[in-house]
């Protein structure tokens, strides 16, 4: 079982955060698809951008799409089409959340939707002197 | 259940690559194995766990393993700390 994994975010800061996590995990994230916001395309296309990742990142265990900022446009667009797949949709994408996502990827969908949020939260500390 | 105290040597501390090192090898072992900095005890088969120690260099931390492999555990946790995480400094 491996759930694929889909990453939608304002720029390329989705593909960056795959980088980073493949170096830290010290091997690449396999079934990974990034889908980059760069405010050139129009809609339809960002809606049909999206839709292939998700049908490209399917193997049959379901689909995990991370997005940076809920309420915006990645966001929302992935809203739309979670109707059409066995798919989830957690906002607030951070480098822990991916780490987590990408070191359970064994987990059934709904375990690691759960996994992904508990990780990202608690990685948002306060640190002072 | 067995413990001891170690104390990050290497001049990174127990960054983001030495974290999840550090939880390729506990996972290895049937044993629960445990880090614990001050109050705060995570699992050290967690990768956030681990980094949310946020354990710098000179930081002391309780290894704690349980199970059948436990001293295997506690020694290749060990031997891994205190081998700077295979970082040379």
């Amino acid at each position: 079982m491996s759930v694929g994994l889909v990453l939608v975010t304002h720029g390329s800061s989705g593909q960056s955060l795959v980088e980073e996590a493949a170096f830290i995990l010290g091997e690449p994230l396999e079934g990974v698809e990034c889908v980059p916001f760069n405010h050139s395309e129009g809609h339809r296309e960002e809606m049909v951008q999206i839709h292939a990742a998700i049908e490209a990142a399917e193997t049959g265990d379901g689909v995990l799409v991370l997005t940076d900022l809920i309420g915006a446009s990645p966001s929302n667009r992935v809203a739309v089409l979670l109707e059409h797949f066995d798919a989830v949709m957690v906002t607030g994408v951070n480098l822990a959340m991916l780490l987590c996502v990408s070191a359970n990827r064994g987990m059934p969908l709904g375990k690691l939707t759960r996994k992904a949020v508990d990780c990202g939260r608690r990685s948002v500390k306060i640190f002072q002197q | 259940m067995i413990a001891a105290d170690v104390t990050v040597i290497n001049k990174l501390g127990l960054h983001a690559r030495a974290a999840t090192k550090l939880v390729n090898c506990a996972s290895v072992f049937n044993a629960e194995v445990t880090l614990k900095r001050g109050a705060r005890e995570i699992n050290a088969k967690s990768i956030m766990g681990v980094l949310t120690l946020a354990a710098s260099i000179g930081t002391e931390l309780t290894v704690t393993t349980d199970g059948p492999d436990e001293e295997d555990a506690l020694g290749a946790i060990l031997e891994l700390i205190n081998d700077r995480f295979g970082e040379g400094e």
